[in-house]
């Protein structure tokens, strides 16, 4: 059966372990040393596998000092990208897949973006372009068209 | 942030539910700072995965227009995939159960809120709480193994050990690294106890464990023969 999808194992049951204490703290170190604020990095085991999770929680607020433009913004992010990707080569993170979890004002989940740590490391380093690494993520916005939705009402009602 | 909903909904001439789409891709990156480079920039990369997913199109004047039907598909593929009790759509069960990580990440920050608590205040019912939220997660285990040991609990401690040990050989077990995972306990247990010691440092049930610890983490990483990841 989970050959056809139908047992695939959930997010609970792959990621139910511990966080890699390391590997997490290297990770948040790339972040604060690219003066990126209310971003937070865990990095957990991924169950039945050698590999690992990096889940990075963007807060409402969150910020990176000094980016006025776009063109600033995307040398920043690859330059991020990279470090994380030499962090994660250097250290044996064995950071395999990537997710961001993105909240709104109260803390709810909006968004999530996840790809493949290959993927991030190929647009990081050029290798691939910002079109063909978008064409290999993933986004969950359902949690996103509930709250709007829910704030539709809302206002039609007041 | 409502100022901006409404902004943003009485933007166009695409009043109600495609207004709320364009809400939808940018309202939680422009609200989250609206003069920040880097957040416009992730705002612009959600616009375009979204046109790369047929979601919408921009016309050459910058109006954008949503296909509903794709985005029917597209959330009806996910309900589908629920009910299945699978959470996406990729065909890779490692990123299907990443596209489901919110509810993970918010229960390590509760759970970890409660650890901290308890370790600061030495209350082994907190870290209880966050043992009960995280029930395969070793590391509470093992801080409230630090917590029963600050307390002069040396039997209590072990057994919290026992059973976070019991944890990580289970997942060596069903194909985890055992390296790697031995590695996380250990490391995470010599934080606890370290944490413990800071405030008393004397204490001879901490600094046993915290001594077998770093021997158990010295044979992991030099390849002694009392490795247990041999």
């Amino acid at each position: 059966m989970r050959g056809v999808g139908i047992l695939e194992p959930s997010a609970e049951e792959l990621f139910a372990g511990s966080k890699d204490p390391v590997a997490t703290e290297a990770v948040n170190t790339v972040l604060d040393t690219a003066g990126i604020e209310g971003v937070e990095a865990m990095v957990i085991p991924i169950a039945g596998s050698e590999r690992q999770l990096a889940i990075f929680t963007v807060d409402a607020n969150a910020s990176a000092g000094g980016i006025s433009t776009q063109a600033d913004a995307e040398i920043f992010l690859t330059d991020t990208l990279s470090q994380l990707a030499k962090a994660n080569r250097e250290n044996d993170l064995g950071i395999e897949h990537v997710a961001i979890d993105l909240l709104g004002d109260s803390g709810e989940n909006l968004l999530v973006f996840t790809a493949p740590q290959v993927i991030v490391e190929a647009y990081a380093e050029g290798t691939i372009s910002r079109r063909e690494f978008l064409s290999q993520v993933e986004i969950d916005f359902s949690n996103l068209i509930s709250a709007a939705e829910l704030r539709q009402l809302i206002e039609e009602g007041s | 942030m409502f100022s901006l909903i409404r902004k943003i909904h009485n933007l166009g001439r695409h009043p109600g539910r495609a207004a709320l789409l364009v809400l939808l891709m940018l309202l939680p990156l422009l609200s989250a700072c609206e003069d920040d480079g880097l957040v416009e920039m992730v705002a612009e990369m959600a616009l375009e995965w979204a046109q790369e997913k047929k979601l919408v199109a921009v016309s050459g004047e910058g109006d954008i227009s949503v296909d509903w039907l794709q985005v029917g598909l597209y959330e009806g593929q996910r309900g589908i995939n629920f009910i299945r009790g699978r959470g996406a759509t990729t065909g890779d069960e490692t990123l299907d159960a990443a596209l489901d990580v919110a509810p993970i990440a918010k229960s390590i920050r509760d759970a970890d809120k409660y650890a901290a608590e308890g370790m600061e205040s030495k209350d082994p019912a907190k870290l209880d709480q966050a043992i009960k939220q995280r029930p395969d997660d070793w590391s509470y285990l093992d801080q409230k193994a630090s917590i029963l040991a600050a307390n002069g609990d040396s039997d209590g401690a072990k057994d919290a050990i026992a059973e976070s040990e019991n944890l990580v050989d289970e997942r060596i077990a069903n194909g985890g690294s055992c390296r790697s995972l031995k590695q996380n306990m250990l490391r995470g247990r010599e934080q606890a106890l370290e944490q413990q010691l800071a405030s008393d440092p004397e204490n001879p049930v901490l600094l046993d464990l915290l001594a077998r610890t770093r021997a158990e983490l010295y044979a992991l990483n030099n390849n002694e023969s009392n490795s247990p990841c041999p």
